[in-house]
């Protein structure tokens, strides 16, 4: 799966149409609001990172951009948004977080390793785990 | 015109004759109500009353760990914190998160007519938290699972 760089995500923007950088961030926070008022909002930066990999840009794709894969390619090629609908994915109804993440740290010694890929009731059947047998 | 409100209400004339007073109530929890022309009104809190007011207001993480890269999404406000690994990727999340709520600020009135309206208790709760100690928002645990019951 090709994956884009923080200009391909700003070509993508400008040829979408409708997106406006927002002032004083440094971040290159860019909004887009729809007439039934629903704001998508991305950034043009990775963090310290110049590219994303595969999943990661899934995310972007369903959780900022509302579009598919296809139709963010086809909007760079043919510079004009090929969006057909905004279609923004629900958020993870079991995501492991933070707070899962530091407990099963302290508390099991767990290494972000040992996380890859794990959801949000393994990590707590793990810590139930570790608090009965207490 | 009559006081509308079971607390003080004080001109704000008043209010800046005797503010040091009235921060020591607000500081011992009164609520306090200043007025200007009898139009406007605004609400005098202690910091801590109002971040106890909002402190059922979490901010929700999802934490992604992939090989070499780590995301962060804070999906409330649809942040995607991107790194080499979760704490990088917490930093960049806690940055965009810096940046978002002082514009969200800015732009209320806008966000007011957006599906992003019900953001506003937590952008308050952000901001009203010193910035050393907001890295600790996005770790409060959503529920008690994962402490032990205290008998």
């Amino acid at each position: 799966m090709k994956t884009p760089t923080p200009g391909d995500l700003l070509d993508f923007l400008r040829a979408d149409g409708g997106w406006e950088r927002t002032r004083g961030t440094k971040h290159g926070h860019y909004e887009k609001t729809f007439e039934n008022g629903t704001v998508l909002s991305t950034h043009v930066s990775f963090g310290k990172k110049k590219i994303v990999s595969p999943n990661t840009f899934k995310l972007i794709l369903a959780t900022q951009l509302g579009v598919t894969e296809d139709e963010f390619w086809d909007t760079i090629r043919l510079r004009k948004s090929q969006r057909k609908a905004v279609v923004l994915a629900e958020a993870n109804k079991d995501p492991l977080t933070l707070a899962l993440r530091r407990e099963l740290m302290r508390r099991l010694r767990y290494t972000d390793k040992q996380m890859v890929g794990m959801t949000g009731s393994q990590a707590k059947n793990l810590l139930k785990k570790f608090h009965e047998r207490r | 015109m009559a006081n509308r409100f079971a607390v003080p209400s004080i001109p704000v004339a008043e209010a800046k004759r005797s503010l040091p007073t009235y921060l020591d109530r607000a500081r011992d929890h009164l609520l306090q109500i200043v007025t200007r022309h009898q139009r406007d009104e605004v609400a005098l809190v202690g910091l801590q009353d109002l971040r106890e007011l909002l402190r059922d207001h979490k901010f929700q993480t999802d934490v992604a760990i992939q090989r070499g890269e780590a995301t962060v999404t804070l999906p409330q406000f649809r942040i995607i914190g991107i790194g080499q690994n979760v704490e990088d990727a917490t930093e960049d999340a806690l940055a965009k998160l810096r940046e978002y709520t002082l514009q969200y600020l800015e732009r209320l009135e806008f966000y007011r007519h957006t599906d992003r309206r019900d953001l506003y208790p937590l952008v308050v709760r952000f901001l009203a938290t010193p910035e050393d100690e907001q890295a600790e928002l996005l770790l409060e645990p959503e529920t008690v699972e994962t402490e032990p019951a205290v008998a």
